[in-house]
């Protein structure tokens, strides 16, 4: 992903620019499918989505050594919130859990920096002074509506305050970019990963299953990660 | 607690799992991952060769371990255009709780069990 829009930023292409968009399709698919159960149809969002990304392509500014996928997936997330709250009343959230909710992001930050570990809700309730509940509202409130562009009253966004704490994109990426790589894979390739990290086995029973050798299994797992990780680093 | 198998009632399923998350004393960020599981099991289900009348959530407390059960109550058997492949599933699952576990039988996934990792 990252590479093909350094191309396009190299070449400024109509050609570039399209397999820019094609490498981010998975993870604007898993977006606008996470956001589609909201009232809004799919294949709206998914369209929604793409300009956004077209947009971010565009806009994505390389000598600040960010990866793309960290830029592009609050800025499309930050584009269909919007667009579904244009669209419909639903995720309208009043005034006040909206406060609350970056009351509790402060909390969550500064808990995390003082104890180097994340708080429970209950610990945010103590040092709010509030109940359990109102806690668990302003989170859910957070998780569900608030976006990332989303000033307080110091003009700062959440996305600005929370890069270190806040791993939710982060682990959400991850997990798109997994799903896209390993489709990229061969049936044997998938096999080898699913029965050797999801069911556990040894190289040896990978290797009897596939009725081949350990160490074939074993330089075919090397080489399976090796493109993985590539992949998920946006550089394969 | 049971929800109509309609991809807007999953939320409901989300935020329950989030209120016993906290009464658990989970972490916020293991809470997220939670909220996220229940996000991937649900669309796992809904997205199998049978119709789903309803999803179930189930929790339970067993010594220092929380069980998770997400189940659906199957219909008819059908054809789906586009089923979820469980073993991805699986392992998206299994990389935001402690331990997952698929049942299924000839017409895919019908539950999905998740153990939370042990109180801190």
């Amino acid at each position: 992903m990252h590479e093909a829009v350094l191309r396009f930023h190299a070449e400024k292409t109509d050609a570039a620019l399209e397999e820019a968009l094609f490498s981010c399709d998975e993870l604007l698919k898993a977006m606008a499918r996470r956001l589609a159960n909201r009232g809004i149809e799919y294949e709206d969002l998914y369209q929604t989505a793409c300009l956004a990304c077209v947009q971010a392509i565009r806009g994505f500014d390389p000598s600040r050594g960010l990866k793309f996928s960290t830029y592009v997936t609050p800025t499309v997330m930050g584009t269909l919130q919007n667009y579904i709250r244009d669209k419909q009343g639903l995720v309208h959230t009043p005034r006040s859990i909206r406060q609350d909710s970056i009351l509790v992001s402060k909390q969550r930050a500064s808990f995390l920096q003082e104890n180097r570990r994340e708080p429970t809700p209950r610990e945010l309730a103590d040092r709010l002074g509030w109940d359990l509940y109102r806690v668990l509202q302003a989170l859910q409130a957070h998780s569900e509506t608030i976006s990332m562009d989303q000033t307080d009253e110091e003009g700062l966004s959440l996305g600005e305050k929370l890069p270190h704490t806040e791993q939710g994109f982060a682990r959400f990426e991850q997990r798109a970019d997994m799903k896209a790589a390993l489709q990229k894979l061969s049936e044997n390739e998938r096999k080898i990963i699913l029965l050797r990290f999801v069911k556990q086995m040894s190289q040896r029973q990978v290797a009897e299953i596939l009725q081949t050798s350990q160490m074939q299994i074993s330089r075919m797992e090397r080489r399976i990660l090796a493109f993985l990780k590539k992949e998920m680093e946006g550089e394969a | 607690m049971k929800v109509p198998a309609r991809e807007e009632c999953t939320l409901l399923l989300r935020m329950a799992m989030a209120g016993v998350a906290a009464l658990y004393d989970v972490p916020v960020d293991v809470m997220d991952d939670l909220r996220s599981a229940v996000d991937e099991s649900c669309d796992l289900l809904l997205h199998q060769d049978f119709s789903v009348q309803c999803l179930n959530l189930t929790c339970e407390e067993q010594k220092d371990s929380l069980h998770v059960s997400i189940s659906a109550s199957k219909g008819c058997v059908q054809q789906t255009e586009n089923p979820a492949d469980a073993d991805i599933a699986k392992m998206i699952i299994g990389t935001l709780v402690r331990q997952v576990e698929l049942d299924q039988d000839e017409n895919g996934v019908h539950t999905v069990r998740m153990i939370l990792p042990a109180k801190v």
